[in-house]
């Protein structure tokens, strides 16, 4: 949940975090009923309005994109948390990344899966805490592998290669296979 | 030492580079002997995406609807999206028949070996249930192959809905599926992808294995590409250089019909087990001898699984349903009768299934549970300053809205048309809040609202459905593209996630109470008032129109049709002299209306204003023509040609017009009355109760019935029908029923005293004509019946009463009969004022003269006069005078052939004025004629008819005392 290097970023973002928490209150109030977010969107809106209030101090467009993805990963994720208490069962089910990644794109992607996505995003990001940044940018915030390699100033290839390996790697987590499988 | 993640994403970083082919080999030499390393890469490559690696997005759809692919294929709706390539609907135009179309967005030598591949072993397999293969193909740089298009759901969806099957269920489907994969494998084709995305189970229950997309022969089952669907492939698809045989379809087939009976899959809660729970353990009610056709499937040692599929179907128990599952719940799911399952399924299950459903799963028409929902797009809101969005983004939203079967775009034009009803220009742009209007117009539930704005480099497209009646946001969805070139693509995928929400909410949104009708007015105010005016949308004439329709026009005093429909109000209840002025300013404002309001102000414009009855026919039929589903121009077209007496010919355009709308009264009334005319009584009796039975009411339906009970002698009836009708305020007219019938019975003075109480009360309601009218017809009845001096004086008092042009006409026609010849100037009255009215100056004026000819003993020149209007002599304005004045001459010329010719005419048309006097007088005049051929026979006859008519007549009547006296004058001549 920590970026590695000290961010100017972090300074921002207790006010931020404030209107973006007021922005994902409304949204997840519409949403309540189906149990569905839709986090590329809702990071959007909120970024717009946080640009509105802020405009000057952000460093353009994926700065605040960053920002926001983190926070609403935290927002979502305490929303899923918090949701899900009140359903009853539990248990992590096998969800498709692919299903996921195309949802987070076109729609609305079901709150379990979210939470389960966020288990295996905790992992990864102990062990490889920087495919699991390039994961929440992209996933949680739309943007582009480009955006976030500029971001990150990483290069291009660095930010596909990790993304590739970290499709992998999640879709293999998400599949429910507690262990790779072995040949007998 | 780096740790083994790391170690491994360079390694499998580096394999996804190679072919797929080579990279078995790749791996085994990188991963040096270090198994664990080795195993990690080998997870991870299992589950690498190939074609998502990159960040080209995949068209959103690389066809539009309506589009022709390689000159066969009409591509109609994508209704699903499989791995490789989107599914659609399409005609082939060739076969005339409806396909499904697989598209491969996938470029490349790899993927159309793939798709050549799929295509050339699906097409060894013709059984019904493997889904069939037609046709491959290449068009506009996709590759495309067609195959059976079937109407139904593939089993996830099913699952998805109806969450598990009965056994018996199961059974049935477990047996489908052997035999189809038996076959399958007799070709040595190995399916290698079965899960339930890829069974589809048409309307009448029967699966059908779709997917052979990464088949492979028997004879290739080594060093196969890491392909397929990690969840249900088999433990030896999953290692890399695996043997694959028909025990790995057994493994997947027994995985499909394990979740069809528990509802989930077989590992979801023994993840780290061999072997998954009995479904017995975990369900309840499961036939235990097909858990035990199952469960050897599962074995994770493929030897220990069946041999092949068909000694798993004959460990399958027999489908008749057992004790145990017939008491399950899930029994209530007949998968032959698909209305069962559509009893349960909502609109979420029908999206879900649209968003979901992988294969090409055809909608069969009678999914449709609501009808289709018709939805506006309002004109983009563009704030990028950048022209290039302003048509395109709305016409990419239309063709991305259009897939779903359930919403339908409201077409452009009708917007634009529509537009031009409110009274702005077609080319205005169709705001959020000029969209409303629209939508609530045309009785729409939504409107959809879209903007685009620049947000730094890149484009944020925001796409709002609105409630169109509340004005509520029901859905939005934002979507994001980094370039202009990406806006449409990103757009697109918005637009498909918001057709799911809206959806959704649709189902749920009522529709107006109050349909708006489609009239031209820039008040939607106004427009609601005209629509209250009108009867159930239709333009029924009543009298409780007029206080709305006054309104209207005061809310929009330039609303045309709220004038026409006016006009039409007062024509039809006996207030035919406000008519004209109202129908007149219709026609002044005609040019800003829409052709279909044209067609009716002009009709009402001849009819009411001019009572131009050929005009009013001319437009009848081009209306008829133009509008071939508009009742009313066909109740139009009837209308007119009985104004001229063609009953025979109206008779056809009434029915069409019940045909098109049922509930349509006037037409109801109009072909009785031609029926009636036609002396086709049970027929006309048949129209009056068809509309009863459809509940429909109407004044004429009352009068016909009793017309056509008088006509039957049928006391009883007549007594209801008038009772239902006396004091009823839009039959005032009824007064002068029973004065008629009366009359025609030679009751000339109780006639008299029910003229009067008619005339009294039709006064006191104001209703001005209709006492002036009922006035004129008694003044009528006496002058017919020879009592010329009360008829003299009864009519000026008429006039003074309402001097409207169907009374000074009456009048003209009274005073000619008593030979008075002021009727000349009242004709010529009647002419002045309505010049064009075909049948006044046709038909009353040359009556008028010819009356006058005969009083001056003129029957030579009556006859002349009367001979141009012999071609109107049925028009039912004419009462059949011009016939009964031509017999009246020719007896005078002692033409005893020709007259009796004149009067048998009115008495073969009885049903046309079933209470006319002239009925009666015409008997009397066919026996005066047969006299004077020197037939007294026949003489007697019809002295007897018209005596018989008038038995309880008043005694002191001329024409009685003349034919008893005739009638008795024959008795006593020697024959």
């Amino acid at each position: 949940m920590t970026t590695k290097r000290p961010d100017p970023e972090n300074d921002l973002f207790p006010q931020m975090y404030r209107e973006l928490h007021r922005v994902a209150g409304g949204y997840l109030r519409r949403e309540r009923k189906n149990h569905t977010l839709q986090p590329t969107a809702l990071v959007n809106e909120a970024w717009i309005r946080v640009q509105k209030e802020q405009g000057h101090e952000l460093k353009g467009r994926t700065h605040g994109l960053a920002i926001a993805a983190q926070a609403m990963r935290r927002l979502l994720i305490d929303h899923g948390r918090h949701q899900k208490r009140d359903k009853r069962g539990g248990g992590a089910q096998p969800v498709e990344l692919n299903d996921l990644m195309n949802a987070a794109a076109e729609g609305p992607v079901p709150v379990e899966d979210l939470l389960t996505l966020e288990a295996a995003l905790t992992r990864l990001e102990a062990i490889d805490p920087r495919a699991a940044q390039i994961v929440t940018l992209r996933f949680f915030s739309g943007m582009s592998s480009r955006e976030v390699a500029e971001h990150l100033q990483l290069s291009l290839r660095t930010v596909e290669g990790d993304w590739a390996h970290a499709r992998a790697w999640l879709k293999r987590e998400l599949s429910g296979e507690q262990h790779p499988p072995s040949e007998e | 030492m780096a740790s083994v993640h790391a170690r491994a994403k360079d390694i499998f970083l580096d394999a996804v580079e190679i072919a797929a082919a080579d990279r078995a080999a790749f791996v085994e030499q990188a991963c040096a002997g270090d198994a664990e390393l080795r195993r990690e890469v080998e997870s991870l490559l299992l589950y690498h995406d190939e074609e998502s690696t990159n960040e080209a997005e995949p068209a959103a759809a690389s066809f539009a609807p309506g589009a022709l692919v390689a000159g066969r294929y009409r591509m109609i709706a994508r209704i699903g999206q499989g791995g490789m390539g989107d599914v659609w609907r399409a005609d082939d135009l060739v076969l005339d028949t409806a396909i499904a179309l697989k598209v491969f967005l996938a470029s490349g030598p790899d993927a159309r070996d793939r798709l050549l591949n799929e295509v050339r072993l699906a097409r060894q397999i013709t059984h019904p249930s493997v889904c069939r293969v037609f046709d491959v193909g290449q068009a506009d740089g996709v590759a495309f192959f067609t195959m059976e298009l079937v109407r139904g759901e593939d089993l996830a969806a099913l699952l998805r809905r109806v969450g598990r099957l009965p056994s018996d269920k199961v059974i049935d489907i477990a047996r489908q599926l052997c035999a189809g994969v038996a076959a399958a494998h007799a070709h040595g084709v190995l399916h290698r992808d079965l899960k339930p995305a890829n069974v589809l189970i048409d309307d009448d229950g029967r699966a059908r294995i779709t997917d052979f997309g990464i088949a492979i022969t028997k004879t290739n089952t080594r060093g196969h590409a890491l392909t397929g669907t990690p969840a249900y492939m088999a433990p030896e698809q999953r290692i890399p250089g695996g043997t694959v045989s028909e025990r790995t379809d057994v493994y997947s087939l027994g995985l499909v019909l394990y979740e069809l009976l528990v509802g989930h899959d077989a590992f979801k809660r023994s993840a780290t087990l061999d072997e998954p729970l009995r479904p017995s353990a975990i369900v309840a009610n499961v036939d235990p001898a097909l858990e035990r056709a199952i469960m050897p499937a599962l074995s994770h040692d493929p030897e220990l699984r069946w041999g092949s599929v068909e000694e798993m179907a004959a460990a399958l128990p027999q489908a008749t349903p057992n004790q145990t599952t017939a008491s399950a719940p899930a029994t209530a799911f007949d998968l032959r009768r698909r209305p069962v399952w559509l009893a349960g399924l909502g609109i979420a299950a029908l999206v879900a299934l649209l968003a979901y459903g992988s294969a090409f799963v055809g909608l069969p028409s009678s999914r449709t549970l609501t009808e289709q929902d018709v939805v506006l797009l309002a004109d983009f809101e563009n704030a990028t300053g950048d022209p290039v969005f302003d048509g395109a983004l709305k016409v990419a939203l239309a063709v991305a809205l259009e897939q779903s079967p359930f919403l339908k775009v409201f077409p452009e034009e009708q917007a634009r048309q529509t537009l031009r009803l409110m009274q702005r220009p077609a080319g205005e742009r169709i705001t959020r809040a000029i969209a409303r209007d629209i939508a609530m117009r045309e009785r729409l539930k939504a409107l959809l609202a879209g903007s685009i704005a620049n947000l730094g480099q890149s484009y944020i497209v925001t796409l709002e459905a609105i409630n169109a009646q509340t004005g509520d946001v029901m859905a939005q969805e934002q979507a994001q593209a980094a370039t202009k070139e990406q806006v449409l693509s990103s757009m697109g995928k918005a637009a498909v996630s918001l057709r799911r929400k809206l959806g959704e909410s649709l189902a749920s949104v009522q529709k107006f109470d109050v349909p708006l009708p489609r009239a031209t007015t820039s008040s939607l105010d106004a427009l609601y008032a005209y629509s209250l005016a009108l009867d159930n949308g239709r333009e029924v004439p009543r009298l409780e129109a007029i206080p709305h329709l006054k309104r209207a026009i005061e809310l929009d005093p330039a609303f045309a049709m709220a004038y026409a429909q006016l006009s039409a109000v007062y024509s039809n209840t006996g207030q035919g002299a406000l008519a004209p002025e109202v129908a007149r300013k219709a026609f002044e404002l005609r040019d800003r209306v829409s052709d279909r309001e044209q067609f009716f102000i002009s009709w009402r414009y001849y009819r009411d204003a001019l009572q131009a009855w050929d005009k009013a026919l001319d437009v009848a039929r081009t209306w008829t023509a133009t509008y071939p589903r508009e009742a009313f121009a066909f109740n139009s077209l009837g209308n007119a040609l009985i104004r001229f007496g063609q009953f025979d010919q109206a008779v056809q355009p009434l029915r069409d017009a019940i045909r098109l709308d049922p509930q349509f009264i006037p037409a109801y009334s109009n072909l009785a009355a031609s029926l009636l005319a036609l002396n086709r009584l049970p027929e006309a009796r048949q129209i009056l109760r068809q509309a009863a039975d459809r509940r429909l009411e109407f004044a004429g339906a009352r009068r016909l019935s009793f017309l056509m009970a008088f006509v039957e002698g049928d006391a009883q009836t007549m007594e209801k029908e008038l009772a239902a009708s006396i004091g009823v305020r839009s039959t005032n007219a009824a007064f002068g029923w029973q004065a008629h019938v009366l009359a025609f019975g030679g009751r000339a003075g109780d006639a008299h005293e029910q003229y009067r109480r008619g005339i009294d009360r039709s006064g006191a309601g104001n209703f001005k004509e209709v006492a002036a009218q009922l006035s004129i017809e008694d003044a009528e009845t006496h002058a017919t019946l020879g009592q010329c001096e009360t008829a003299k004086a009864e009519v000026p008092a008429g006039l003074a009463i309402s001097r409207d042009t169907a009374a000074v006409d009456r009048a003209s026609r009274v005073l000619a009969l008593c030979g008075v010849p002021e009727a000349t100037a009242l004709s010529g009255e009647v002419q002045k004022r309505l010049p064009d009215a075909i049948l006044i100056s046709r038909v009353s004026a040359p009556v008028t003269a010819a009356m006058l000819a005969l009083s001056r003993g003129e029957p030579k020149h009556t006859i002349e006069l009367l001979e141009p209007v012999r071609s109107y002599d049925l028009a039912p304005a004419a009462e059949l005078w011009p016939v009964y004045i031509r017999g009246q001459a020719y007896l005078q010329l002692k033409d005893g052939a020709a007259a009796r010719k004149e009067f048998q005419t009115i008495l073969d048309h009885r049903g046309q004025v079933p209470v006319s006097v002239l009925y009666p007088l015409a008997h009397l005049g066919a026996a005066r004629a047969a006299t004077l051929m020197g037939d007294p026979a026949a003489a007697r006859a019809s002295y007897d008819s018209m005596l018989e008519l008038w038995k309880s007549a008043d005694p002191a009547l001329a024409p009685l005392i003349e034919a008893r006296r005739e009638r008795a004058a024959l008795d006593v001549t020697p024959s």
